[in-house]
């Protein structure tokens, strides 16, 4: 297992989502969300992107208000972990359309989703954008016609 | 109906949800268990969406806000068996969130995972497959594979992407999958979709990564996907496949060097995958560190790298560079510029990796340098890396017994600038070095002394908690090295000046000491009509641990008389006391001597009597004796002058002092961790149980037997007994000789091909190091393995071009260090996956993964879940062989057929067992049996071990007979 899990954290601390890739209880969780994120919080720019903490490595970036951490196992690489979370970013802004942290916020279960097509099991399986989106496209189009769909992409709005 | 229509009209979304905790105006907790009381009651709703969405929000909440969705396990099973696929979906999303081994509904969801596997819509398959990669259990996983093997062969590469990268659980959880999927993970590799190979390149680098021997087999596999550029991702899975690979075939390491530099190059440009290069750059650095080509583009593209101004490339190039250091240090030297330069990094991180390098670079020709350096970046840091710097020169500089430092006054000083560093935190362990280098190296005794009396004077540093470390060890040193001191008097004002009051007790009472061994010796210098300075002083002349008594040291006086004299004459010119033949012969000038005894003893009363009220023991203790001392010389009539030479009392004080100078007197040295080993019990002492502590005992003895006769002489002090002669000899040639001596004498402890160690190393100036086990002596210098800085690999430079001083050098503290027991404890579970793996590979069939589990099953029976499976296990789980064959009243315990090989005599009881058919109630019975039988069993058992490898299986059997019983009852 590389990827151990995934946090999407905004500038005040507060977790926007979550994904652990292996069983914490509830607690473990706290206390690591708690310690990690108070760690990359406090580093500035100039300092480079990844952090130890104790086995794992946590790979993180910032855009614009929202962090997203990556914690991986002591050998994976980081600069790949770096462009999967970049991946990461531009799959949800092609979904969304210049996502920000409110999309996330209202959508999670959407982003939540795309996550799961790119990740398993702590492997990354997938980073075709297209073929991450296919799913969750179909099953905007075909489930929930109660659903309303992001403005921006305008293609499948009920309203 | 009406009441669900409401329910599910009325029902808030997750996005009300989120949005409502955004405006809330009662509190987020509150509104929180508002939520989720809300989603408690709508979970038990019978309408499918009120449901579905009720879990969502639960799993959110759990995500989120770490709310507990244990209680609603149940729920989601009822969730995922729903037929729409958006809810079924929440249902997968909320098991995949919150179920793990403990869960029990894991039992349910077998064959609805078995189903949604197989089902037609392959959205659901992948929902399933996703679910088991992330819960499955042995017994999923074992259910469950055949399942999984069809899917890998799936004509969707979707579900074929999903099925292989889920087999990675399934084949730790249930090896035995191995025997019967791995062929066809292989296979994945030559998929025709890039997802499925690269899925498939994922699981076999992570298998790999675990332990890569078994898949040596797959590297021409490996090798043609390199050759055929794959993408990026697969690249560097592959690449980071071979840094396990060819770390262990060397062969391998020649056939991907090539390819590896084609990568390099490629990607070595502006707009090159950086995460390919550098994870060719870390398997270059793992894997293939022989191969001159890849290792040399490797580290032009890793300067490249680090030229750059990007931080994270700065951080990856010093831990590339650190992998690189052990093999080739000239790639740390060629980029020591920058990699100081990272010294000042705003990341602390990366200042620590330049700080590893650079310590790692550090050999004896540029330690003053590296370390002066580091010093002033100390002065200017914050307090953290300012502590990990002076924590990485203290340990680096004193490894191996002071290895790299060749100039040990400069050491000295050196540890006195740090300690005075304003974030210092390392006082006890600056203190502990400075005792030691005083120990250890008798040349510079004098300056210890002299660091330590800067300390011990200067009162601002008596206010400062982070030195009362180095300031107990001043203390104790000016007590110790008192005779090399010109002005006793100046010392004793240190030790006893006002602001000592701010000092701990624990750090008073060595003060309190260490002035009373400076008076003791002042006074005794001053009585003692033979000039006893100058035979102290000899003290700092003697380069050995000599246990010098009294009666040796005079008998050694004439030869000295010489340089004694000389000393002497020092002493005058410093002033304030004297000692010497002269103190003697010339009473005008020993006048002066009485004068300053005097000033001391007042200042002491002074000082110290408030002590003898002190709340500390410790600190009370030695004030009291202190004082009792002095009270006691006082009433001798006459002290402290010389006047009343013959007077009785006179000479009771003398001897009295003679006494208790000797005590001091007594030299102290480093002491062997093994030292009490050695000891050789006297005759006449008789200790109980000594048996019992035999084999721990003679492998020590076994471990030390050369060393222990040596060393006895040592302690005896006859090894090293002053030969004044020897000690005459200047300081260059003085251990040599020393070295040669005791090879005369101790001829038999010497190897015999260690024929002239002096002579054999011509080129070197002899090495210093008075070893004490002369066994060792051979290798002592050539053990030393620091990297050669300056200039690279060649052959090695001489190590020692600057005379050093002698360092006492005990051989064991070298085995003591020794961290190759580093103990690694692998899982039994990876052992059988690679073992089934290494079978597959192979085309085998022996089937270990069955005797692990029968282990593991003898060792936690579940009766609990699996009637069917539990007599198996109580087949299995039989150790019988190993049981003494226990006849008891109770016939049943032959109940196990195994058993019958060992005791042909009871066929017939066998068979009427076996009829029962429920041989769990057999093993039960048997384990009554057993519970009853006692374990003198064992102990009558010729060999040890066996008797207790059989008590312990007994108390299994024990365990396991009480538990099959409850979970009976």
């Amino acid at each position: 297992m590389t990827i151990r899990f995934i946090l999407l954290v905004n500038r005040q601390g507060q977790t926007r989502l979550a994904q652990y890739y292996e069983y914490l209880s509830i607690e473990e969780r706290r206390a690591l969300e708690g310690e990690i994120v108070r760690k990359c919080l406090a580093r500035t720019e100039q300092q480079c992107s990844f952090v130890e903490h104790r086995n794992y490595k946590i790979i993180y970036r910032r855009y614009a208000s929202l962090f997203f951490l990556v914690g991986v196992d002591g050998d994976e690489n980081e600069l790949a972990i770096l462009e999967f979370i970049h991946c990461v970013v531009e799959t949800l802004d092609r979904y969304f359309g210049n996502v920000c942290e409110l999309d996330i916020m209202f959508h999670l279960e959407k982003a939540h989703f795309m996550l799961e097509e790119m990740v398993m099991n702590g492997c990354i399986v997938e980073i075709n954008k297209q073929n991450i989106l296919t799913p969750i496209q179909l099953m905007d189009k075909t489930s929930n016609p109660q659903f309303k769909l992001p403005l921006s992409s305008s293609a499948f709005s009920v309203f | 109906m009406a009441a669900t229509m409401i329910e599910s009209l009325f029902q808030r979304s997750l996005e009300d949800l989120t949005k409502g905790l955004r405006v809330q105006m009662i509190g987020e907790g509150k509104y929180l268990s508002k939520a989720l009381n809300e989603v408690k009651k709508e979970i038990k709703s019978t309408d499918p969406n009120t449901k579905a969405v009720a879990l969502q929000k639960l799993t959110y909440l759990h995500m989120l806000q770490g709310a507990d969705m244990n209680w609603a396990a149940f729920h989601v099973v009822e969730v995922m068996s729903m037929s729409k696929f958006s809810h079924k979906k929440l249902g997968y999303l909320a098991a995949s969130q919150s179920f793990n081994e403990n869960t029990d509904v894991l039992l349910l969801i077998t064959n609805l995972l078995r189903k949604d596997l197989g089902g037609k819509n392959e959205y659901e398959t992948g929902l399933a497959i996703e679910c088991l990669s992330r819960i499955a259990t042995p017994d999923l996983a074992r259910e469950l594979t055949p399942d999984l093997f069809t899917l890998l062969a799936s004509n969707r590469p979707f579900v074929r992407k999903k099925a292989t990268v889920a087999l990675l659980r399934v084949f730790s959880q249930y090896p035995d999958a191995i025997r019967v999927a791995f062929k066809r993970l292989v296979e994945k590799l030559g998929d025709t979709d890039p997802s499925v190979v690269s899925a498939a390149v994922s699981v076999l680098c992570e298998l790999t990564l675990k332990d890569p021997k078994p898949y040596l087999p797959l590297a021409p596999e490996f090798y043609k996907l390199l050759v055929d550029a794959p993408s990026n991702w697969i690249a560097i899975k592959l690449v980071k496949i071979f840094g396990a690979l060819a770390a262990l075939e060397p062969r391998l390491g020649r056939k991907i060097a090539e390819p590896l530099c084609e990568l390099m190059r490629k990607t070595g440009g502006k707009t090159g995958a950086k995460s390919l290069l550098l994870e060719c750059i870390e398997t270059v650095t793992v894997g293939l560190s022989e191969h001159p080509i890849p290792v040399k583009l490797c580290v032009e593209k890793l300067s490249e790298l680090m030229r750059e101004e990007d931080r994270n490339l700065k951080y990856l190039g010093l831990r590339a560079l650190a992998n690189l250091m052990p093999a080739h240090p000239w790639a740390v030297a060629e980029n020591k510029e920058m990699i100081t330069k990272c010294l000042s990094h705003e990341d602390p991180s990366i200042q620590k990796g330049a700080l590893r390098l650079i310590m790692g670079m550090v050999s004896d020709d540029n330690v003053m340098e590296t370390v002066q350096v580091l010093l002033q970046y100390a002065h200017n840091t914050d307090s953290s890396f300012c502590n990990e710097l002076v924590s990485v020169i203290l340990s680096s500089c004193s490894k191996d017994q002071y290895d790299l430092i060749s100039d040990f006054s400069w050491y000295v000083s050196v540890l006195t600038k740090i300690a005075r560093l304003p974030h210092c935190e390392h006082d006890e362990e600056i203190g502990r070095q400075l005792i030691d280098v005083g120990f250890r190296v008798k040349s510079v005794t004098s300056d210890v002394l002299r660091a330590g009396r800067e300390l011990v004077l200067d009162p601002s540093l008596l206010d400062r908690p982070s030195l009362y470390g180095v300031l107990s060890a001043a203390a104790w040193i000016v007590g110790e090295y008192v005779a090399f001191s010109h002005n006793p008097l100046e010392l004793i004002e240190g030790l006893l000046q006002p602001r000592t009051k701010l000092l701990p007790a624990r750090v008073r009472a060595i003060y309190v000491q260490a002035v009373f061994k400076i008076f003791v010796f002042s006074a005794s210098k001053m009585y003692h009509q033979e000039p006893l300075g100058s035979t102290t002083m000899q003290r700092g002349k003697q380069s050995e641990g000599a246990a010098s008594c009294q009666s040796t040291e005079q008998e050694g006086f004439p030869d000295n008389a010489g340089s004694s004299a000389s000393l002497s004459h020092d002493f005058n010119v410093h002033g304030t006391v004297i000692d010497s033949e002269e103190a003697g012969k010339n009473s005008g000038e020993g006048a002066v001597v009485p004068g300053s005894l005097e000033t001391m003893i007042h200042l002491i009363i002074e000082n110290v009597s408030p002590l003898v009220r002190s709340t500390d023991i410790e600190v009370q203790e030695r004030a009291c004796s202190l004082i009792g001392l002095l009270q006691f010389f006082r009433n001798v009539p006459g002290f402290p002058t010389l006047d009343q030479k013959g007077a009785p009392q006179v000479v009771d004080l003398k001897e009295m002092l003679d006494a208790l100078q000797a005590v001091f007197e007594v030299e102290i040295g480093p002491v062997s961790v093994h030292a009490q080993g050695r000891m050789v019990i006297p005759e006449g002492l008789t200790v109980e149980n000594l048996d019992a502590l035999g084999p721990l005992h003679t492998e020590e003895v076994l471990e030390g037997s050369n060393e222990r006769e040596g060393y006895r002489q040592w302690e005896a002090g006859t090894l090293f007994t002053p030969q004044r002669k020897g000690a005459e000899i200047a300081q260059v040639g003085e251990s040599a000789a020393l070295l040669a001596q005791h090879r005369q004498r101790h001829e038999s402890f010497y190897l015999p091909n260690d024929e002239k160690p002096l002579q054999n190393s011509q080129d070197y100036p002899p090495p210093r190091i008075a070893n004490l086990d002369s066994t060792s002596f051979p290798s002592v210098s050539s053990s030393v393995s620091f990297p050669v800085a300056e200039d690279f690999p060649g052959p090695k430079m001489p190590r020692r071009s600057r005379a050093r001083p002698v360092v006492v050098k005990l051989d064991d503290e070298e085995e003591e260090r020794d961290p190759s027991t580093k103990f690694t404890s692998r899982d039994l579970k990876d052992e059988f996956i690679s073992s089934a793996i290494r079978d597959v590979l192979a085309g085998g069939s022996s089937n270990k993964y069955q005797d692990f589990e029968r282990k593991e099953s003898s060792r936690h029976r579940h009766h609990r879940t699996r009637p069917g499976r539990s007599s198996r296990h109580a087949e299995r789980g039989e150790p019988s062989r190993d049981l003494p064959s226990p006849r008891t009243k109770h016939g049943s315990e032959s109940g196990n057929e195994e058993k019958s090989s060992n005791q042909p005599t009871r066929p017939e009881r066998i068979k009427s067992f076996s009829k029962h058919g429920h041989s769990k109630y057999a093993e039960k019975a048997r384990h009554a049996s057993e519970d009853e039988q006692d374990h003198p069993l064992a102990v009558k058992s010729s060999s040890m071990s066996r008797g207790k490898q059989k008590h312990r299986r007994r108390l299994v059997f024990i365990v396991a007979a009480r538990l099959a019983l409850t979970c009976v009852n």
